[in-house]
């Protein structure tokens, strides 16, 4: 579920980029779910050719996604003949963009120059086939980039799965509900569901095409990951139709595999501060063991390992050379391995346990920013605790006056911090409620989630109105603006709000990722 | 769950209000838009590390280039319109700006047919894409210039280059745009001449062409029940015209 600010939030960065026309048409799948053109046509009061713009521009920078829903048994004829064909809005990938710099960071460490500048390309324009990845690359310089060259950088970010193929402009999806989870996905239906399934999911997961061909540079789609590098020793039937078919695929960056990244490295982090650097790179290394396996970003557990492999993998790290095995064995106990977990003699680690503390953190740093020390204390014992407890035995336990303690605990609750319960309860003769109060997690992240929504829209919004309160500094020569005076005041004031701002953003982006995608 | 605080305090408010018959009026407070009372935390700018300075500016380079980008839908006929002043000698070079369109960059192969119908004609005299058209908008870059002072006199030599360039490719730009103006034109006066009329779809024309006659006929029932509802909307009309 999506929350109202997140909403407003991935608008207005639709708004930034792309334009309010585009801006519009992606609100209004918001707000009314998948639509058909017609629909948007309808809703937007915009021309038709200009929906079709948007959809086109939406669905180019993968914000959109199109899908045919399938024929359902109580259609008519009619019904089945018509193929309608909506477009559902993927909001992760709208918030997606405002971390777009962070994922060039990534590659410009794992890889070199060369990848960031096709990465750039891709991030730029959305989607590129490799014959336009050649001419980007050509523009502005006297001889042409040879394809081989670009083809070469291609494969690089494909091996560390950072690009991807883009999945299918339309895939049939099945829009009803009830059948679905136990008929149609019979592998995945053994499993049991912890969140229903969402339309979004099923369609995105309809579109994706599979692990081999969507990472495999060659057009023809039998052939194994492995030929990608040496595809040009292998006689073909028809080489020439092999490459002109290639230089049509379309690649994007994979999204995905940049969230994992960055969660594995909050991970990490987060494992370094709470224990020892040792304990940061077992888990490190089991982390980058396993990461191509890994189904989704949000995996609760790591894919189970042997005690061996995961000894050679640490073995293979700089950090990891000088350990022995006590040591990784006592790491692992570290993170949360307990002898019953591990089912012959594999070990999987809980990251769930990682990041809840993480999080916990974060909203007790608000707590304490807004409502002081006592406040903080109080909404401690109970986020720790995790049941629930009556006022007075808060009041006892953190040493705050009675009143004092009510006081500040309803004042939690009206912002929506804290959950509370009357219960009602009869001493002797007279009735008396007692308050119960406790930190629901789920519900609590969800709105301190919407909260930073909200935070980072005001923060984009008065970055934007900086700007333009500026603006008339843009048209005034750049060697004015060197001179001492007035006008290099107001610039280098500019100057300093953006870079402040735009650093605030970026951390509370991270925030953001914390609650939302890890 | 933010219902329930916020509706508590909300909800006394009003049954006051009402019961009171609106005797009294809220004050009105001037509209801040940026509240000055807030206290922030001292920063000291030199803190920011030099990691974060390089993601803002890759930040802003992006953002440079969506902006010039043909993904930047404008909202032109509406600025046709509402160009009401009187074009100044001065302006000439304000204005010098122009777009790709969006047929030059995107490859239709991978759309969704629906979308992509009428541009594949378009697409056949694909011109020459511009990678790099936020150059022209170069004044908006902040970091860049930042750099500038730093490194001197390379970027300086890029830079030479590249203004360069955008010189012919702005001539170039520009005669493609002169051939370009009267099918765009035409395109989007095939829907925006039509005066948007909610019941005045293009789709459902003809339909609503019949629906007066079946109505003076007494005949009001429609086979279709979307017709069927226009039916009633549209007969006031033709009422008014009969008369």
């Amino acid at each position: 579920m999506v929350t109202e600010h997140g909403i407003k939030f991935g608008v207005h960065l639709i708004t930034k980029h792309f334009g309010k026309i585009v801006a519009k048409v992606c609100e209004k799948l918001f707000s009314h779910g998948p639509l058909t053109l017609d629909q948007l046509v309808r809703y937007t009061d915009f021309t038709k050719d200009q929906v079709r713009n948007s959809l086109l521009v939406l669905v180019q920078h993968n914000c959109a996604q199109a899908f045919v829903s399938a024929p359902q048994d109580d259609d008519d004829d009619a019904d089945r003949l018509r193929v309608r064909t909506q477009y559902l809005v993927l909001f992760d990938n709208i918030i997606h963009r405002l971390r777009f710099p962070k994922f060039l960071d990534i590659v410009s460490r794992k890889l070199d120059e060369e990848c960031v500048k096709l990465l750039v390309g891709l991030l730029r324009d959305g989607r590129l086939t490799l014959k336009q990845m050649v001419d980007r690359e050509s523009q502005g310089k006297e001889n042409a980039v040879p394809t081989k060259v670009v083809r070469e950088t291609l494969c690089k970010l494909l091996t560390a799965r950072f690009v991807e193929r883009c999945p299918a402009p339309e895939p049939v999806v099945s829009t009803s509900f009830k059948e679905t989870t136990t008929k149609k996905r019979g592998a995945k239906s053994a499993k049991i569901f912890e969140a229903p399934e969402t339309l979004e999911q099923r369609v995105v997961d309809a579109a994706v095409p599979g692990d081999v061909i969507r990472f495999s540079l060659t057009a023809n789609m039998g052939s194994n990951v492995d030929r990608e590098t040496n595809s040009d020793d292998v006689p073909m039937i028809s080489v020439e139709e092999d490459v002109a078919k290639e230089e049509q695929i379309l690649w994007r960056a994979n999204f995905e595999e940049f969230i994992r990244h960055l969660r594995h490295k909050v991970l990490i982090e987060n494992v370094r501060t709470q224990h020892d650097d040792g304990t940061a790179t077992v888990l490190s290394a089991v982390l980058e063991a396993t990461g191509s396996v890994e189904k989704k970003v949000k995996m609760d557990n790591s894919v189970p390992l042997s005690l061996d492999t995961i000894i050679t993998e640490v073995m293979k790290t700089d950090t990891g050379r000088t350990m022995t095995i006590d040591r990784i064995r006592a790491s692992l106990v570290q993170l949360g391995c307990s002898p019953s977990m591990i089912l012959e003699e594999s070990y999987s680690i809980d990251l769930k346990k990682i990041i809840e503390p993480a999080r916990n953190e974060e909203v007790e740093s608000i707590v304490l920013k807004r409502y002081g020390r006592d406040a903080y204390r109080m909404f401690r014992l109970l986020a720790k605790d995790c049941c629930f407890h009556d006022t007075d035995q808060i009041a006892a336990s953190t040493l705050v006056e009675k009143k004092e303690a009510s006081k500040l605990l309803y004042k939690l609750w009206k912002d929506n911090y804290l959950y509370m319960e009357k219960v009602g309860a009869t001493a002797g003769a007279k009735q008396i409620t007692i308050l119960m109060w406790k930190v629901n997690k789920p519900l609590l992240w969800e709105y301190v989630l919407d909260e930073m929504y909200h935070a980072a829209l005001n923060l984009s919004l008065r970055m934007a109105f900086e700007q333009e309160k500026d603006e008339e500094l843009l048209k005034v020569p750049k060697d004015k603006l060197r001179e001492p005076g007035p006008l290099q005041k107001k610039y280098k004031r500019l100057l300093n709000v953006r870079l402040l701002m735009g650093s605030s953003l970026l951390k509370l982006d991270d925030a953001l990722m914390l609650f939302h995608d890890f | 769950m933010s219902g329930r605080g916020r509706g508590r305090g909300g909800r006394g408010g009003w049954g006051w209000g009402r019961g009171g018959g609106f005797n009294t009026f809220a004050s009105q407070v001037p509209f801040d838009l940026f509240p000055e009372a807030v206290t922030l935390p001292d920063v000291n700018l030199d803190d920011i590390h030099d990691d974060t300075k390089k993601l803002l500016r890759w930040d802003s380079h992006l953002q440079n280039y969506w902006e010039a980008s043909p993904y930047f839908l404008e909202d032109k006929t509406s600025k046709k319109r509402q160009s009401m002043h009187i074009a100044k000698f001065s302006d000439r070079k304000k204005n010098d700006f122009t777009r790709d369109s969006l047929s030059q960059v995107l490859m239709f192969n991978d759309f969704p047919q629906e979308l992509v119908q009428g541009a594949s004609k378009r697409a056949s005299r694909r011109k020459k894409f511009r990678w790099n058209p936020e150059s022209e908008m170069k004044k908006l870059d902040f970091f860049e210039q930042q750099e500038k002072t730093n490194q001197g006199k390379e970027e300086n030599d890029e830079n030479e280059k590249k203004d360069g360039e955008d010189g012919d490719e702005d001539e170039n730009a520009q005669e493609e745009d002169e051939e370009d103006i009267s099918d765009d034109d035409y395109n989007q006066n095939i829907d925006f001449d039509d005066d948007e009329d909610d019941y005045n779809d293009v789709d459902d024309g003809d339909g609503i062409m019949n629906l007066p006659i079946r109505y003076q006929y007494g005949e009001c029932s429609s086979a279709h029940p979307v017709t069927a509802i226009q039916a009633w909307t549209v007969a006031p009309l033709i009422l008014q015209f009969g008369s």
